[in-house]
């Protein structure tokens, strides 16, 4: 999401500028030559007229008779409206009214004996008007000069720069898109990568590439941080082993001499038995705490053999219910088989399954008030194993913490007299995970909670 | 990003805008600098002479009303005027605007080649247009034909030619005249 909006916004960025730089390059290089154009346009114009003002001028003082065929010539070779003011009376050969076109102030200004100039919007019509006295024959010529082709092509050269402008926004968005991509693509392999150690992957390294010194440092010290976090968690694992490897034999002696001192009960004062009671209660406590960090130190450590074998996961539960129910006491759940699934067979250690449904089952008899219901069902390509208790069920904010290590949820501080190790649900994950399966806790429909195993099942082909 | 966003919205602005007014106009007319006049335009005199000038003066030619009357109507003319430039004039009809007054004249088809005055008579030759018209349209043409020489000082009459050859005018009463006195056409002149 981060990824996509920093990518959003360079595009962005760079579509923003390329649209700014070409919109001003644009209007600039329209006005410029907008400019020129007219300025052009009406130099020309200007000098026609007085072409064409000289040539009545010669007209009236050597033929004044041929003075209309003269007006009617130039009108059509200059494509333009010759309107004279002779001896005080407008005369033109054009069915225009002259007076609409000339502005007053162009006619007082042509009274004065000046030559102007002036550019009229008459009717949607765009007029350039030359106005030129000519006092040795007493007229005024004024001549009407349309723009409309010049107002055309301004309006092609508005349509072109505009297109060039879309144009190159387009390609500057593009431009965005394509150096977005590769600017982010070494953030998006970190981002994955870092996902991939979350997850577990430890093995996970950045490849080394050559695509610019910051990415090179970047990948080194990523590199090194996954290096030195996987050296302090193999040193924290073997501090634990460690520990509990040497606590173990010293706790066998004392459980030894709990064992002898439990053969000589009855020989005791009651307030020594009292503390014998006790006392060998916390000894199996502290051996069952010692087993399960072993345990979790060998399959932190990868030192866990797994002895796989294909078996029937519906009878291979069963089994295990039984087994457990009977170690631990207590009333033996059902196991409820969909019938699809009794033909079903999974890839699995005996062992840790078994060590799975017990830890399930011990930990719903210590919390929970027990195991109501075991039930198997396929889903898809996956056998689900739900664990029902019959307790209050896992409030939202616990369900994903209960499989840290020594995490204790509510129910487990509600009954403070039952003691755990906090590492039995741990160690159910550990097992699931080294069997390719998923665990999850969530609330039964029946209001318990709800242990829920997704094993891949053995596809045999056919 | 705010900053950004604003100067685009002011180019694109500044682009739209630019559309609406491609030629600019002008609110007053510009003047040209007399000495960048070329062409001795503003010369008082024509160019190579220090004294030729056109002179205007206005005549009166003849056309009719919407009754057949001959009314004068003014047009300027360089000076001095000619009586074949007065005809000129006549010959080229009413304006757009005297037409819409209601005049009209029989002597568009005309072409006069030569007029002159000799002893207070006006001698105009015409082209063979004036036989093309009714006796009553031709004593009309040579009404305004008349009126327009009286006012230039043909005050005898005027005699017509067509092909060098005198034309022979039936007037109202069957007479017929080779001159044309303003006594004949009295009748078409308003009192």
């Amino acid at each position: 999401m981060r990824s996509r909006s920093l990518r959003l916004r360079l595009v962005l960025i760079f579509g923003l500028g390329t649209l700014l730089l070409s919109s001003l390059l644009g209007t600039l290089t329209f006005f410029g030559v907008r400019d020129v154009l007219i300025s052009q346009q009406q130099k020309t114009d200007l000098q026609q007229s007085y072409v064409n003002a000289a040539l009545i001028r010669n007209t009236l003082y050597t033929a004044p008779l041929q003075l209309n065929n003269e007006v009617n010539s130039i009108e059509q070779s200059a494509n333009s409206i010759l309107i004279l003011k002779i001896n005080g009376q407008w005369q033109t050969l054009s069915q225009l009214v002259p007076s609409v076109n000339i502005s007053s102030a162009a006619m007082r200004a042509a009274n004065d004996g000046h030559v102007t100039t002036e550019t009229r919007m008459v009717l949607s019509q765009l007029d350039y008007v030359v106005g030129i006295p000519m006092p040795s024959v007493q007229v005024q010529v004024f001549e009407v000069w349309q723009l409309d082709g010049l107002e055309q092509n301004m309006r092609i050269l508005l349509l072109v720069i505009g297109s060039a402008a879309l144009f190159t926004t387009i390609l500057g968005a593009s431009g965005g898109i394509w150096v977005s991509r590769r600017t982010l693509k070494p953030l998006v392999v970190v981002s994955d990568a870092a996902a991939r150690i979350a997850g577990g992957d430890f093995e996970t390294r950045l490849p080394t590439t050559h695509a610019g010194s910051e990415v090179e440092q970047l990948t080194e010290s990523f590199n090194e941080m996954v290096n030195q976090l996987v050296t302090k968690l193999e040193r924290d694992a073997r501090f634990a082993s460690d520990v509990s490897h040497e606590l173990r034999s010293p706790l066998t002696a004392l459980a030894m001499s709990a064992s002898i001192l439990e053969q000589h009960r009855d020989e005791l004062a009651p307030a020594a038995q009292q503390s014998l009671t006790l006392l060998s209660a916390e000894i199996l406590v502290f051996q069952g705490l010692i087993e399960d960090l072993i345990e979790l130190s060998r399959s932190d450590a990868g030192a866990n053999s797994l002895s796989l074998e294909v078996m029937p996961i519906a009878e291979l539960t069963r089994q295990a219910v039984r087994s457990v129910t009977r170690r631990l006491g207590g009333v033996e759940p059902p196991v409820e088989v969909d019938a699809e699934v009794e033909s079903v067979r999974v890839l699995v250690d005996r062992r840790r399954f078994e060590r799975i449904v017990a830890n399930l089952v011990d930990n719903a008899q210590r919390y929970a008030g027990g195991v109501v219901a075991v039930r198997l069902s396929l889903a898809g390509t996956r056998v689900e194993i739900d664990v029902d208790d019959a307790g209050p069920g896992i409030s939202a904010s616990d369900q994903d913490h209960v499989f840290e290590r020594f995490y204790r949820g509510r129910a487990a501080h509600d009954r403070s007299t039952v003691r755990g190790t906090g590492l039995g649900l741990a160690l159910v994950r550990e097992h699931v995970k080294s069997l390719d399966g998923e665990i999850r806790a969530v609330q039964s429909p029946e209001g318990g909670a709800r242990f829920q195993i997704e094993l891949p099942q053995v596809e045999f082909p056919s | 990003m705010m900053r950004l966003r604003r100067l685009a919205v002011m180019g694109l602005s500044a682009l739209c805008l630019s559309g609406c007014t491609l030629v600019s106009t002008s609110s007053s007319p510009s003047l040209i600098n007399p000495n960048n006049v070329p062409l001795g335009l503003l010369n008082p005199t024509i160019p190579f002479t220090d004294y030729a000038q056109v002179r205007w003066v206005t005549r009166d030619i003849f056309l009719l009303d919407h009754d057949n009357q001959v009314v004068p109507v003014p047009r300027s003319m360089t000076a001095p005027p000619t009586l074949a430039a007065v005809f000129y004039y006549e010959t080229q009809g009413p304006t757009p605007i005297e037409i819409a007054n209601g005049l009209t004249s029989q002597v568009g088809t005309l072409v006069v080649t030569q007029a002159n005055i000799e002893d207070g008579v006006a001698l105009v030759y015409v082209n063979k247009a004036l036989n093309q018209l009714s006796p009553a349209q031709q004593r009309l043409a040579a009404g305004q034909l008349l009126y327009t020489a009286d006012a230039m000082g043909a005050t005898r009459g005027i005699e017509i030619f067509i092909d060098q050859t005198p034309f022979t005018l039936a007037l109202r009463n069957g007479e017929k005249v080779q001159l044309v006195t303003p006594s004949d056409l009295a009748y078409l002149k308003k009192a």
